[in-house]
């Protein structure tokens, strides 16, 4: 990953003769341009189809919903996923290593794992959706409604109404 | 970073994906955490009810019987019924209720026990012959 304009295109063109792919260039809603392989792009879904489409891929890509942090961390999962191997068992084990340690840098910082998880959503990005959304789940088993609020950061604001339909669904339980 | 970040305001299908992948009581929690996510989730409730594959059961086959299992929410998590609902011979089951004859017709919700009694006209009576109703 490489970012700025001039130092950026370099490596591009280093890149693209080295290995003979394309790079591609996505921009987050602070204007702030990223350059990745094709191969690390494509992890999205959504932009490959826009590549597959032959849309704009000299122009570059913005992507108004992500802010420059976001778009970071999910670059740093997808040049992992994209641009390494998986057919050896030590490098699946490589990657299942990365992915262990990449969720649990975001389950520490909740707000992160949220922006992350909608970035990865907007951007389908299946096995980092499905790397936080299973996060969430895990962050949600075996807790009591307060300790979700807790862990979330999640106000307080049931009615009495809805109090008294929990107690009466927990009877049922 | 400060937790303002709208874990509140999570998206329908994001957060339906994530509790339909959970056990029936961590999903009644997620329903207590707040009022949107209340709203944005249905109450759960089982929505296919199946025969379960163990000793037990066989037994109950053996006797005409069916033992029941409500497979809620998702294909992993199920939960075996009370006793009491385990013995009733079902006639068919729809939204998670169950039609019981036994001893009176009645519909059943097997999660939360709930009954409403259906009145049906007795067999020998006027009205049940003129219509032509079956005996279920």
């Amino acid at each position: 990953m490489a970012t700025g304009s001039g130092a950026a295109a370099a490596a591009a063109d280093a890149e693209e003769k080295e290995s003979g792919s394309r790079m591609i260039t996505l921009t987050s809603n602070e204007g702030k341009a990223f350059v990745v392989t094709e191969a690390s792009a494509r992890q999205s879904a959504t932009i490959r189809s826009m590549v597959d489409d032959g849309g704009c891929v000299d122009k570059g890509f913005p992507l108004p919903n992500v802010d420059s942090k976001t778009l970071a961390r999910v670059i740093q999962y997808c040049d992992e996923h994209g641009n390494k191997e998986a057919h050896t068992v030590d490098e699946r084990a490589a990657l299942a290593k990365f992915d262990k340690d990449f969720i649990a840098e975001l389950d520490a910082d909740k707000a992160f794992l949220y922006d992350v998880t909608m970035a990865a959503n907007y951007l389908h990005i299946q096995g980092l959706f499905a790397l936080t959304t299973q996060c969430i789940a895990d962050t949600i088993k075996g807790k009591t409604p307060e300790e979700i609020r807790t862990a979330f950061g999640i106000e307080y604001d049931l009615t009495a109404q809805d109090e008294e339909e929990i107690k009466e669904e927990d009877t049922h339980a | 970073m400060a937790m303002d970040s709208g874990w509140a305001d999570l998206p329908q299908d994001i957060l339906t994906l994530i509790a339909d992948g959970l056990t029936i009581d961590s999903h009644a929690c997620v329903r207590a955490v707040c009022t949107n996510w209340r709203s944005l989730l249905r109450p759960a409730a089982p929505s296919l009810l199946v025969v379960v594959s163990d000793a037990d059961a066989e037994q109950q086959q053996r006797n005409s019987r069916r033992r029941l299992c409500a497979l809620c929410l998702n294909p992993k998590s199920s939960t075996v019924l009370k006793r009491r609902m385990a013995a009733m011979l079902s006639l068919g089951s729809s939204d998670g209720w169950l039609a019981i004859d036994d001893p009176i017709l009645r519909l059943v919700n097997p999660l939360t026990d709930e009954e409403i009694p259906c009145i049906i006209h007795p067999p020998n009576s006027e009205a049940a012959r003129g219509c032509g109703c079956p005996r279920w």
